[in-house]
Protein backbone atom coordinates (compact mmCIF):
# COMPACT_ATOMS: atom_id res chain seq x y z
CA UNK A 1 0.00 0.00 0.00
CA UNK A 2 1.34 3.41 -0.93
CA UNK A 3 1.37 5.42 2.24
CA UNK A 4 -0.50 8.70 2.02
CA UNK A 5 -2.84 7.53 -0.70
CA UNK A 6 -5.75 7.96 1.72
CA UNK A 7 -5.24 11.73 1.42
CA UNK A 8 -5.95 11.60 -2.32
CA UNK A 9 -3.08 11.82 -4.73
CA UNK A 10 -4.54 13.69 -7.69
CA UNK A 11 -3.17 17.01 -8.91
CA UNK A 12 -4.52 20.02 -7.04
CA UNK A 13 -6.92 21.90 -9.30
CA UNK A 14 -6.14 25.59 -9.79
CA UNK A 15 -8.00 28.69 -10.90
CA UNK A 16 -8.97 28.29 -14.53
CA UNK A 17 -9.28 24.52 -14.30
CA UNK A 18 -12.54 23.14 -15.71
CA UNK A 19 -15.11 22.04 -13.18
CA UNK A 20 -15.08 18.27 -12.67
CA UNK A 21 -18.04 16.23 -13.92
CA UNK A 22 -20.96 16.10 -11.47
CA UNK A 23 -20.74 13.42 -8.81
CA UNK A 24 -22.30 10.13 -9.87
CA UNK A 25 -25.36 9.00 -7.93
CA UNK A 26 -24.54 7.42 -4.57
CA UNK A 27 -20.87 8.38 -4.77
CA UNK A 28 -19.25 10.31 -1.94
CA UNK A 29 -16.93 13.03 -3.21
CA UNK A 30 -14.40 14.78 -0.97
CA UNK A 31 -12.89 18.12 -1.92
CA UNK A 32 -9.57 18.22 -0.13
CA UNK A 33 -5.92 19.15 -0.06
CA UNK A 34 -3.29 16.51 0.39
CA UNK A 35 -1.47 18.12 3.32
CA UNK A 36 -4.37 19.79 5.11
CA UNK A 37 -4.74 18.55 8.72
CA UNK A 38 -8.48 19.26 8.65
CA UNK A 39 -8.96 17.17 5.52
CA UNK A 40 -6.74 14.58 7.26
CA UNK A 41 -9.35 14.28 10.07
CA UNK A 42 -12.08 13.39 7.59
CA UNK A 43 -9.78 11.06 5.64
CA UNK A 44 -8.92 9.16 8.82
CA UNK A 45 -12.62 8.69 9.56
CA UNK A 46 -13.32 7.55 5.98
CA UNK A 47 -10.43 5.08 6.21
CA UNK A 48 -11.51 3.79 9.63
CA UNK A 49 -15.06 3.25 8.35
CA UNK A 50 -13.73 1.86 5.03
CA UNK A 51 -15.91 4.23 3.02
CA UNK A 52 -15.13 4.23 -0.69
CA UNK A 53 -15.02 7.75 -2.03
CA UNK A 54 -13.51 9.96 -4.72
CA UNK A 55 -11.26 12.91 -4.02
CA UNK A 56 -10.85 16.18 -5.88
CA UNK A 57 -7.86 18.13 -4.61
CA UNK A 58 -8.01 21.92 -4.52
CA UNK A 59 -5.00 24.24 -4.83
CA UNK A 60 -5.59 26.56 -1.87
CA UNK A 61 -3.26 29.25 -3.22
CA UNK A 62 -5.14 29.38 -6.53
CA UNK A 63 -8.70 28.27 -5.95
CA UNK A 64 -10.95 27.52 -8.91
CA UNK A 65 -13.99 29.82 -9.08
CA UNK A 66 -16.36 26.85 -9.34
CA UNK A 67 -15.22 25.62 -5.93
CA UNK A 68 -16.76 28.66 -4.21
CA UNK A 69 -20.16 27.45 -5.36
CA UNK A 70 -19.61 24.29 -3.29
CA UNK A 71 -18.09 26.08 -0.29
CA UNK A 72 -18.62 29.88 -0.30
CA UNK A 73 -15.62 30.33 1.97
CA UNK A 74 -13.47 28.24 -0.35
CA UNK A 75 -12.30 26.02 2.52
CA UNK A 76 -11.60 22.30 2.63
CA UNK A 77 -12.79 19.69 3.35
CA UNK A 78 -16.21 19.68 1.75
CA UNK A 79 -18.18 16.56 0.89
CA UNK A 80 -20.80 16.16 -1.78
CA UNK A 81 -23.23 13.25 -2.06
CA UNK A 82 -26.50 13.02 -3.98
CA UNK A 83 -26.84 16.78 -4.18
CA UNK A 84 -26.05 17.38 -0.51
CA UNK A 85 -23.03 19.55 0.30
CA UNK A 86 -21.55 19.47 3.80
CA UNK A 87 -18.59 21.56 5.01
CA UNK A 88 -16.12 21.56 7.92
CA UNK A 89 -13.95 18.70 9.18
CA UNK A 90 -15.95 17.93 12.32
CA UNK A 91 -19.39 18.24 10.70
CA UNK A 92 -18.41 16.03 7.72
CA UNK A 93 -16.70 13.47 9.97
CA UNK A 94 -19.70 13.18 12.29
CA UNK A 95 -21.99 12.82 9.26
CA UNK A 96 -19.86 10.03 7.78
CA UNK A 97 -19.71 8.22 11.11
CA UNK A 98 -23.50 8.38 11.49
CA UNK A 99 -24.43 7.42 7.93
CA UNK A 100 -22.03 4.60 7.10
CA UNK A 101 -22.11 1.15 8.67
CA UNK A 102 -19.30 -0.43 10.64
CA UNK A 103 -17.82 0.57 13.95
CA UNK A 104 -19.37 3.74 15.45
CA UNK A 105 -16.53 6.13 16.17
CA UNK A 106 -18.42 8.72 18.22
CA UNK A 107 -18.51 8.52 22.03
CA UNK A 108 -22.00 8.10 23.41
CA UNK A 109 -21.39 8.16 27.17
CA UNK A 110 -22.38 11.68 28.31
CA UNK A 111 -19.50 12.40 30.68
CA UNK A 112 -16.87 10.77 28.46
CA UNK A 113 -18.14 12.78 25.49
CA UNK A 114 -17.97 15.99 27.53
CA UNK A 115 -14.41 15.25 28.69
CA UNK A 116 -13.31 14.47 25.14
CA UNK A 117 -14.82 17.71 23.82
CA UNK A 118 -13.04 19.69 26.54
CA UNK A 119 -9.78 17.94 25.60
CA UNK A 120 -10.25 19.02 21.97
CA UNK A 121 -10.95 22.62 23.00
CA UNK A 122 -7.81 22.71 25.13
CA UNK A 123 -5.77 20.95 22.43
CA UNK A 124 -7.01 23.47 19.87
CA UNK A 125 -6.25 26.53 21.99
CA UNK A 126 -2.83 25.38 23.16
CA UNK A 127 -1.27 22.98 20.70
CA UNK A 128 -2.99 23.68 17.38
CA UNK A 129 -2.93 27.48 17.70
CA UNK A 130 0.69 27.49 18.78
CA UNK A 131 1.75 24.99 16.14
CA UNK A 132 0.70 27.63 13.60
CA UNK A 133 2.23 30.44 15.66
CA UNK A 134 5.50 28.52 15.72
CA UNK A 135 5.44 27.92 11.97
CA UNK A 136 4.47 31.52 11.15
CA UNK A 137 7.06 33.13 13.45
CA UNK A 138 10.07 34.57 11.63
CA UNK A 139 13.03 32.19 11.57
CA UNK A 140 15.15 34.50 13.75
CA UNK A 141 12.40 35.42 16.23
CA UNK A 142 13.55 33.15 19.03
CA UNK A 143 11.25 34.76 21.59
CA UNK A 144 8.11 34.15 19.55
CA UNK A 145 9.15 30.60 18.73
CA UNK A 146 10.00 29.78 22.35
CA UNK A 147 6.72 31.24 23.60
CA UNK A 148 4.74 29.24 21.01
CA UNK A 149 6.63 26.09 21.92
CA UNK A 150 5.98 26.51 25.64
CA UNK A 151 2.21 26.89 25.17
CA UNK A 152 2.12 24.06 22.62
CA UNK A 153 3.66 21.77 25.24
CA UNK A 154 0.84 22.62 27.67
CA UNK A 155 -1.53 20.95 25.25
CA UNK A 156 0.69 17.86 25.11
CA UNK A 157 0.86 17.72 28.91
CA UNK A 158 -2.93 17.96 29.11
CA UNK A 159 -3.22 15.08 26.65
CA UNK A 160 -0.80 13.04 28.77
CA UNK A 161 -2.86 13.72 31.92
CA UNK A 162 -6.05 12.79 30.07
CA UNK A 163 -4.65 9.49 28.85
CA UNK A 164 -3.28 8.66 32.29
CA UNK A 165 -6.63 9.38 33.94
CA UNK A 166 -8.51 7.37 31.32
CA UNK A 167 -6.16 4.42 31.62
CA UNK A 168 -6.87 3.40 28.02
CA UNK A 169 -4.62 3.08 24.98
CA UNK A 170 -6.55 5.69 23.01
CA UNK A 171 -8.51 8.81 23.92
CA UNK A 172 -11.79 7.08 23.08
CA UNK A 173 -10.94 3.77 24.71
CA UNK A 174 -9.35 0.54 23.54
CA UNK A 175 -9.68 1.60 19.89
CA UNK A 176 -9.26 5.02 18.25
CA UNK A 177 -12.48 6.96 17.90
CA UNK A 178 -13.62 10.28 16.48
CA UNK A 179 -11.75 12.32 19.10
CA UNK A 180 -8.51 10.44 18.37
CA UNK A 181 -8.90 11.15 14.65
CA UNK A 182 -9.68 14.84 15.30
CA UNK A 183 -6.60 15.27 17.45
CA UNK A 184 -4.10 13.15 15.57
CA UNK A 185 -3.42 15.23 12.38
CA UNK A 186 -1.83 18.12 14.25
CA UNK A 187 0.06 15.70 16.52
CA UNK A 188 1.57 14.07 13.41
CA UNK A 189 2.68 17.49 12.16
CA UNK A 190 3.96 18.64 15.55
CA UNK A 191 6.09 15.51 15.75
CA UNK A 192 7.46 16.07 12.25
CA UNK A 193 8.07 19.81 12.28
CA UNK A 194 8.31 21.25 15.78
CA UNK A 195 11.47 20.75 17.91
CA UNK A 196 9.68 18.97 20.73
CA UNK A 197 10.82 15.49 21.68
CA UNK A 198 7.68 13.46 22.40
CA UNK A 199 9.86 11.00 24.36
CA UNK A 200 9.94 13.67 27.09
CA UNK A 201 6.21 13.14 27.58
CA UNK A 202 6.08 9.33 27.77
CA UNK A 203 2.30 8.98 27.76
CA UNK A 204 2.06 11.02 24.55
CA UNK A 205 4.95 9.09 22.96
CA UNK A 206 3.22 5.78 23.70
CA UNK A 207 -0.04 7.12 22.30
CA UNK A 208 1.68 8.44 19.19
CA UNK A 209 3.40 5.10 18.60
CA UNK A 210 0.14 3.21 19.04
CA UNK A 211 -1.56 5.48 16.51
CA UNK A 212 1.18 4.59 13.99
CA UNK A 213 -0.13 1.00 14.10
CA UNK A 214 -3.69 2.06 13.29
CA UNK A 215 -4.69 1.11 9.75
CA UNK A 216 -6.47 4.41 9.11
CA UNK A 217 -3.43 6.38 10.26
CA UNK A 218 -1.17 4.22 8.08
CA UNK A 219 -3.29 4.73 4.99
CA UNK A 220 -3.03 8.52 5.28
CA UNK A 221 0.54 8.73 6.56
CA UNK A 222 3.11 10.95 4.93
CA UNK A 223 6.74 10.84 5.97
CA UNK A 224 7.93 13.45 8.42
CA UNK A 225 10.34 14.67 5.73
CA UNK A 226 7.48 15.24 3.28
CA UNK A 227 5.56 17.22 5.95
CA UNK A 228 8.63 19.38 6.46
CA UNK A 229 9.13 19.86 2.74
CA UNK A 230 5.50 20.91 2.30
CA UNK A 231 5.77 23.28 5.27
CA UNK A 232 8.87 24.94 3.81
CA UNK A 233 7.43 25.32 0.32
CA UNK A 234 4.00 26.50 1.47
CA UNK A 235 5.58 29.03 3.84
CA UNK A 236 7.67 30.34 0.94
CA UNK A 237 4.49 30.87 -1.10
CA UNK A 238 5.13 28.09 -3.62
CA UNK A 239 1.88 27.44 -5.51
CA UNK A 240 3.14 24.01 -6.54
CA UNK A 241 3.78 22.95 -2.91
CA UNK A 242 0.64 20.82 -2.83
CA UNK A 243 1.68 18.46 -5.60
CA UNK A 244 4.88 17.19 -3.98
CA UNK A 245 5.02 13.57 -2.94
CA UNK A 246 3.08 10.72 -4.56
CA UNK A 247 0.87 12.14 -7.31
CA UNK A 248 -1.50 10.41 -9.72
CA UNK A 249 -2.19 12.39 -12.86
CA UNK B 1 -41.55 23.99 36.46
CA UNK B 2 -37.84 23.65 36.94
CA UNK B 3 -36.43 24.92 40.20
CA UNK B 4 -33.54 27.25 39.55
CA UNK B 5 -32.12 27.86 43.00
CA UNK B 6 -30.10 31.01 43.40
CA UNK B 7 -30.75 32.52 39.98
CA UNK B 8 -31.47 35.88 41.47
CA UNK B 9 -28.55 35.99 43.87
CA UNK B 10 -25.77 38.55 43.88
CA UNK B 11 -22.82 37.83 41.65
CA UNK B 12 -19.88 36.65 43.74
CA UNK B 13 -16.78 38.79 43.57
CA UNK B 14 -13.10 38.53 44.37
CA UNK B 15 -13.78 39.00 48.08
CA UNK B 16 -16.12 35.99 48.25
CA UNK B 17 -15.41 32.64 49.85
CA UNK B 18 -15.36 29.38 47.95
CA UNK B 19 -18.90 27.98 48.24
CA UNK B 20 -19.33 24.56 49.82
CA UNK B 21 -19.48 21.65 47.43
CA UNK B 22 -22.93 20.92 46.02
CA UNK B 23 -24.79 17.97 47.52
CA UNK B 24 -24.80 14.60 45.81
CA UNK B 25 -26.25 14.59 42.32
CA UNK B 26 -27.18 18.26 42.49
CA UNK B 27 -26.52 20.10 39.23
CA UNK B 28 -24.71 23.33 39.94
CA UNK B 29 -24.17 25.97 37.28
CA UNK B 30 -21.63 28.76 37.61
CA UNK B 31 -22.96 31.56 35.42
CA UNK B 32 -23.80 35.20 34.99
CA UNK B 33 -27.38 36.45 34.82
CA UNK B 34 -27.02 38.32 31.53
CA UNK B 35 -24.57 36.00 29.81
CA UNK B 36 -26.01 34.55 26.57
CA UNK B 37 -23.89 31.40 26.90
CA UNK B 38 -25.18 30.73 30.42
CA UNK B 39 -28.62 31.39 28.93
CA UNK B 40 -28.13 28.52 26.44
CA UNK B 41 -27.49 26.06 29.24
CA UNK B 42 -30.40 27.36 31.32
CA UNK B 43 -32.77 26.90 28.36
CA UNK B 44 -31.67 23.28 27.98
CA UNK B 45 -32.02 22.60 31.73
CA UNK B 46 -35.51 24.14 31.64
CA UNK B 47 -36.51 22.20 28.52
CA UNK B 48 -35.32 18.91 30.08
CA UNK B 49 -37.02 19.68 33.40
CA UNK B 50 -33.75 19.39 35.34
CA UNK B 51 -33.59 21.22 38.69
CA UNK B 52 -30.33 23.02 39.37
CA UNK B 53 -28.69 25.55 41.62
CA UNK B 54 -26.85 28.52 40.23
CA UNK B 55 -23.90 30.43 41.57
CA UNK B 56 -23.56 33.78 39.86
CA UNK B 57 -20.04 35.01 39.13
CA UNK B 58 -19.12 38.68 38.69
CA UNK B 59 -17.04 38.58 35.51
CA UNK B 60 -15.51 42.00 36.22
CA UNK B 61 -14.21 40.84 39.58
CA UNK B 62 -13.77 37.08 39.39
CA UNK B 63 -13.22 35.22 42.64
CA UNK B 64 -9.85 33.42 42.71
CA UNK B 65 -11.58 30.23 43.87
CA UNK B 66 -13.50 30.11 40.60
CA UNK B 67 -10.28 29.46 38.68
CA UNK B 68 -10.18 26.11 40.48
CA UNK B 69 -13.33 25.24 38.58
CA UNK B 70 -12.22 26.66 35.23
CA UNK B 71 -8.55 27.72 34.93
CA UNK B 72 -9.63 30.12 32.16
CA UNK B 73 -12.24 31.67 34.46
CA UNK B 74 -14.98 31.41 31.85
CA UNK B 75 -18.66 30.65 32.31
CA UNK B 76 -20.85 28.70 32.28
CA UNK B 77 -19.39 25.70 34.04
CA UNK B 78 -21.56 22.81 35.19
CA UNK B 79 -20.54 20.89 38.28
CA UNK B 80 -22.07 17.59 39.38
CA UNK B 81 -20.65 15.03 41.81
CA UNK B 82 -17.23 16.59 41.46
CA UNK B 83 -17.31 16.42 37.67
CA UNK B 84 -16.75 19.72 35.87
CA UNK B 85 -18.11 20.41 32.40
CA UNK B 86 -16.98 23.68 30.88
CA UNK B 87 -18.60 25.59 28.05
CA UNK B 88 -22.23 26.11 27.11
CA UNK B 89 -22.30 23.73 24.13
CA UNK B 90 -20.47 20.90 25.90
CA UNK B 91 -22.55 21.30 29.07
CA UNK B 92 -25.82 21.51 27.12
CA UNK B 93 -25.03 18.33 25.18
CA UNK B 94 -24.06 16.67 28.47
CA UNK B 95 -27.40 17.56 30.12
CA UNK B 96 -29.35 16.40 27.08
CA UNK B 97 -27.54 13.05 27.06
CA UNK B 98 -27.60 12.51 30.84
CA UNK B 99 -31.28 13.10 31.47
CA UNK B 100 -34.25 11.18 30.16
CA UNK B 101 -37.28 12.69 28.56
CA UNK B 102 -37.27 14.53 25.29
CA UNK B 103 -33.93 14.24 23.44
CA UNK B 104 -33.13 17.71 22.21
CA UNK B 105 -30.28 16.72 19.94
CA UNK B 106 -31.05 16.09 16.25
CA UNK B 107 -30.21 12.51 15.33
CA UNK B 108 -30.88 12.48 11.59
CA UNK B 109 -27.33 12.81 10.20
CA UNK B 110 -28.13 15.14 7.29
CA UNK B 111 -30.36 17.40 9.35
CA UNK B 112 -27.75 17.45 12.10
CA UNK B 113 -25.09 18.48 9.57
CA UNK B 114 -27.29 21.28 8.19
CA UNK B 115 -28.06 22.56 11.69
CA UNK B 116 -24.36 22.60 12.59
CA UNK B 117 -23.54 24.52 9.40
CA UNK B 118 -26.33 26.98 10.20
CA UNK B 119 -24.79 27.60 13.63
CA UNK B 120 -21.46 28.35 11.92
CA UNK B 121 -23.25 31.04 9.90
CA UNK B 122 -25.07 32.29 13.00
CA UNK B 123 -21.68 33.12 14.50
CA UNK B 124 -21.71 36.21 12.23
CA UNK B 125 -24.84 37.49 13.99
CA UNK B 126 -23.24 36.85 17.37
CA UNK B 127 -20.18 38.87 16.37
CA UNK B 128 -22.37 41.60 14.90
CA UNK B 129 -24.44 41.80 18.08
CA UNK B 130 -21.27 42.06 20.14
CA UNK B 131 -19.88 44.81 17.93
CA UNK B 132 -23.12 46.76 18.20
CA UNK B 133 -23.67 46.28 21.94
CA UNK B 134 -20.15 46.52 23.29
CA UNK B 135 -18.08 48.08 20.52
CA UNK B 136 -16.06 51.10 21.55
CA UNK B 137 -16.11 52.78 18.15
CA UNK B 138 -19.58 54.24 17.71
CA UNK B 139 -18.89 55.31 14.15
CA UNK B 140 -17.98 51.83 12.99
CA UNK B 141 -19.50 49.35 15.40
CA UNK B 142 -23.04 50.70 15.28
CA UNK B 143 -22.99 50.33 11.49
CA UNK B 144 -20.92 47.20 10.97
CA UNK B 145 -22.62 45.39 13.84
CA UNK B 146 -26.10 45.27 12.31
CA UNK B 147 -24.60 44.43 8.90
CA UNK B 148 -22.98 41.32 10.35
CA UNK B 149 -26.17 40.48 12.24
CA UNK B 150 -28.05 40.54 8.93
CA UNK B 151 -25.51 38.22 7.28
CA UNK B 152 -26.36 35.55 9.83
CA UNK B 153 -30.07 36.36 9.65
CA UNK B 154 -30.09 35.76 5.91
CA UNK B 155 -28.92 32.19 6.49
CA UNK B 156 -31.52 31.59 9.23
CA UNK B 157 -34.23 33.11 7.02
CA UNK B 158 -33.26 30.78 4.15
CA UNK B 159 -33.13 27.77 6.47
CA UNK B 160 -36.55 28.45 7.96
CA UNK B 161 -38.01 28.99 4.48
CA UNK B 162 -36.57 25.74 3.11
CA UNK B 163 -37.23 23.45 6.06
CA UNK B 164 -40.38 22.29 7.75
CA UNK B 165 -40.53 24.21 11.01
CA UNK B 166 -41.71 26.15 12.74
CA UNK B 167 -38.49 25.64 14.67
CA UNK B 168 -34.99 25.00 13.37
CA UNK B 169 -35.10 21.49 14.81
CA UNK B 170 -38.60 20.80 13.52
CA UNK B 171 -42.02 20.82 15.14
CA UNK B 172 -40.53 21.52 18.58
CA UNK B 173 -37.49 23.51 19.69
CA UNK B 174 -34.34 21.43 20.04
CA UNK B 175 -30.71 21.92 21.00
CA UNK B 176 -29.93 24.07 17.96
CA UNK B 177 -32.86 26.38 18.72
CA UNK B 178 -31.68 26.82 22.31
CA UNK B 179 -28.09 27.45 21.23
CA UNK B 180 -29.23 30.11 18.78
CA UNK B 181 -31.97 31.81 20.78
CA UNK B 182 -30.07 33.76 23.50
CA UNK B 183 -28.39 36.11 21.03
CA UNK B 184 -31.64 36.43 19.08
CA UNK B 185 -33.37 37.58 22.29
CA UNK B 186 -30.68 40.20 22.82
CA UNK B 187 -30.81 41.39 19.21
CA UNK B 188 -34.57 41.70 19.67
CA UNK B 189 -34.00 43.89 22.71
CA UNK B 190 -31.35 46.11 21.19
CA UNK B 191 -32.04 46.39 17.45
CA UNK B 192 -35.57 44.99 16.95
CA UNK B 193 -35.91 46.67 13.55
CA UNK B 194 -33.39 44.21 12.11
CA UNK B 195 -35.61 41.28 13.06
CA UNK B 196 -38.67 42.80 11.37
CA UNK B 197 -36.79 42.92 8.07
CA UNK B 198 -36.83 39.12 7.92
CA UNK B 199 -40.32 37.57 7.81
CA UNK B 200 -39.38 34.04 8.79
CA UNK B 201 -36.95 35.14 11.51
CA UNK B 202 -39.64 37.39 12.98
CA UNK B 203 -42.20 34.58 12.96
CA UNK B 204 -39.60 32.27 14.55
CA UNK B 205 -38.76 34.84 17.22
CA UNK B 206 -42.47 35.22 18.07
CA UNK B 207 -42.99 31.45 18.20
CA UNK B 208 -40.06 31.06 20.60
CA UNK B 209 -41.70 33.54 23.01
CA UNK B 210 -44.41 30.91 23.60
CA UNK B 211 -41.91 28.18 24.46
CA UNK B 212 -42.03 27.34 28.21
CA UNK B 213 -38.23 27.06 28.47
CA UNK B 214 -37.78 30.48 26.83
CA UNK B 215 -40.40 31.95 29.17
CA UNK B 216 -38.74 30.41 32.23
CA UNK B 217 -35.43 32.11 31.39
CA UNK B 218 -36.74 35.33 29.84
CA UNK B 219 -35.08 38.60 30.80
CA UNK B 220 -37.08 41.67 29.78
CA UNK B 221 -35.88 43.69 26.81
CA UNK B 222 -35.58 46.67 29.14
CA UNK B 223 -33.33 44.78 31.55
CA UNK B 224 -31.13 43.62 28.66
CA UNK B 225 -30.75 47.24 27.50
CA UNK B 226 -30.13 48.44 31.05
CA UNK B 227 -27.40 45.83 31.56
CA UNK B 228 -25.60 46.70 28.32
CA UNK B 229 -25.82 50.40 28.98
CA UNK B 230 -24.34 50.05 32.46
CA UNK B 231 -21.75 47.43 31.46
CA UNK B 232 -20.47 49.71 28.70
CA UNK B 233 -20.22 52.53 31.22
CA UNK B 234 -17.89 50.34 33.26
CA UNK B 235 -20.33 49.57 36.08
CA UNK B 236 -18.95 46.48 37.83
CA UNK B 237 -22.36 45.85 39.42
CA UNK B 238 -24.28 45.88 36.12
CA UNK B 239 -24.74 42.09 36.37
CA UNK B 240 -26.68 42.56 39.63
CA UNK B 241 -29.55 44.46 37.95
CA UNK B 242 -32.83 43.08 39.27
CA UNK B 243 -31.07 40.83 41.75
CA UNK B 244 -32.24 40.37 45.35
CA UNK B 245 -30.16 41.72 48.21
Amino acid sequence: MVAGIGMGNSVHLKEGSPEPAPVAKGVLRVYGMKFCPYVHRLKLVLAAKEVAHETININLKSKPKWYFVKNPQGKVPTIEIDGNVICESDITSEYVDAVYPGRKLSTTDALKAANEKMLLVYWGNKSVTNFYKYCMAKADDKQAKDAALATLKEGLEYLATFLKKNGTAFICGSQPGLTDYFLYPHLERINAIVPVDLKQIPKVKTYFDQMQEDKAVKSCRFSDELHREFGRKAHAGDIEAYDIGPVVQ
Amino acid sequence: MVAEKGGNSKHLRQDSKDPEAAENDVVRVYGMKFCPFTHRLKLVLAAKGVDYEIININLQSKPSWYFKRDPEGKIPTLEQNGNLVMGSDVASAYVDAMYPGKQLVTTDPLKAAHEKMLLEQWAKSITGYHNYAFGKDDNNDKIIGPMKVKEGFEKVEKYLKENEGPFICGSEPGLTDYILYPHLERIGALIPLVITQFDHVKAYYDKMQDDPAVQACRISDEQHRDFIHRACAGDIDACDIGVGK
